[in-house]
């Protein structure tokens, strides 16, 4: 590492460093984006799809959970919007779960034994409702400029 | 006086290093500045390479755990402990060491002290980049 510091190297480092810093933030607004996706997917494939694909989008779902609080638990650096919206009683947290219910209950409790393509874009309206908070989330974590 | 030279060629006396990575607030700190040229507000603690990459990482996060700034700042473990200690001795660092299971893991976290500090070296920085000393 170099002693002497020009204003314009240490400016320079200041930016390098908190770059390299927020990679692992990145990488987790990164992982919201597929978690958003995911929800969008995972419930239409869940409640319209055959056998085959739901045992298919539980897997995935199940790995990418695993992956998804593995990787966050494990992350040895605090970012302030990764806490932020991570925080068990923190509005992203409570608005994803309740819209996930809220998808759960209308898929499990009202679908009717023939679902016509009302119900089949309500059901996708509502998917996409619930990734919404995944979504904003994401964006926190990767508007901040990395 | 070129503003690409180095803060110590321009005149400012730079981080007085005790040789331990100690640094003391010099005649060029912002506690003791004395003149009206934005270099005599560099803080002398903030300013040295590896203290400054410490507080770079730490400005931007709620806490680092050790190892992952010694990776991200690429120093040793002695080198870090060392200016990490200088940072903590001024209060702009805070440690704290914790158990995960059977493995101890070393947090540190900037002080409010410190990010007011921070913010005040990257604004005398960005005066003496743009030229313009007030």
């Amino acid at each position: 590492m170099k002693d002497e510091l020009t204003p314009e190297d240490a400016l320079r480092r200041i930016d390098e460093v908190g770059r390299r810093t927020r990679r692992p933030a990145r990488l987790a607004g990164l992982l919201y984006v597929i978690v958003g996706v995911g929800t969008i997917v995972y419930w239409p494939v869940m409640f319209l799809g055959p056998g085959w694909s739901r045992n298919t989008a539980a897997a995935a779902w199940l790995v990418l959970t695993v992956l998804f609080v593995g990787y966050l638990g494990g992350m040895r650096v605090q970012d302030p919007e990764v806490a932020w919206a991570n925080k068990a009683t923190g509005p992203v947290t409570i608005s994803y779960v309740a819209l996930v219910l809220s998808v759960f209950v209308f898929g499990a409790f009202l679908r009717p034994d023939d679902p016509g393509v009302a119900w089949s874009a309500a059901l996708i309206a509502l998917s996409v409702c619930a990734s919404v908070p995944i979504f904003y989330a994401a964006w926190r974590v990767l508007r901040v400029e990395r | 006086m070129s503003e690409t030279h180095s803060a110590r060629e321009a005149g400012h006396p730079g981080p007085a290093d005790d040789g331990a990575g100690r640094a003391t607030r010099g005649a060029g700190s912002a506690a003791g500045g004395t003149g009206s040229h934005p270099r005599h507000g560099l803080d002398d603690v903030i300013h040295a390479p590896v203290r400054l990459s410490i507080m770079a990482a730490l400005s931007v996060t709620d806490k680092a755990e050790f190892r992952f700034l010694r990776d991200t700042i690429e120093v040793s473990d002695s080198l870090l402990s060392k200016h990490v200690i200088t940072l903590e001795e001024a209060g702009y660092v805070s440690v704290e060491k914790a158990f995960v299971g059977k493995r101890p893991r070393t947090w540190l976290a900037i002080t409010d002290e410190g990010r007011q500090a921070f913010h005040d070296y990257v604004s005398v920085l960005r005066r003496l980049t743009e030229g313009s000393p007030q």
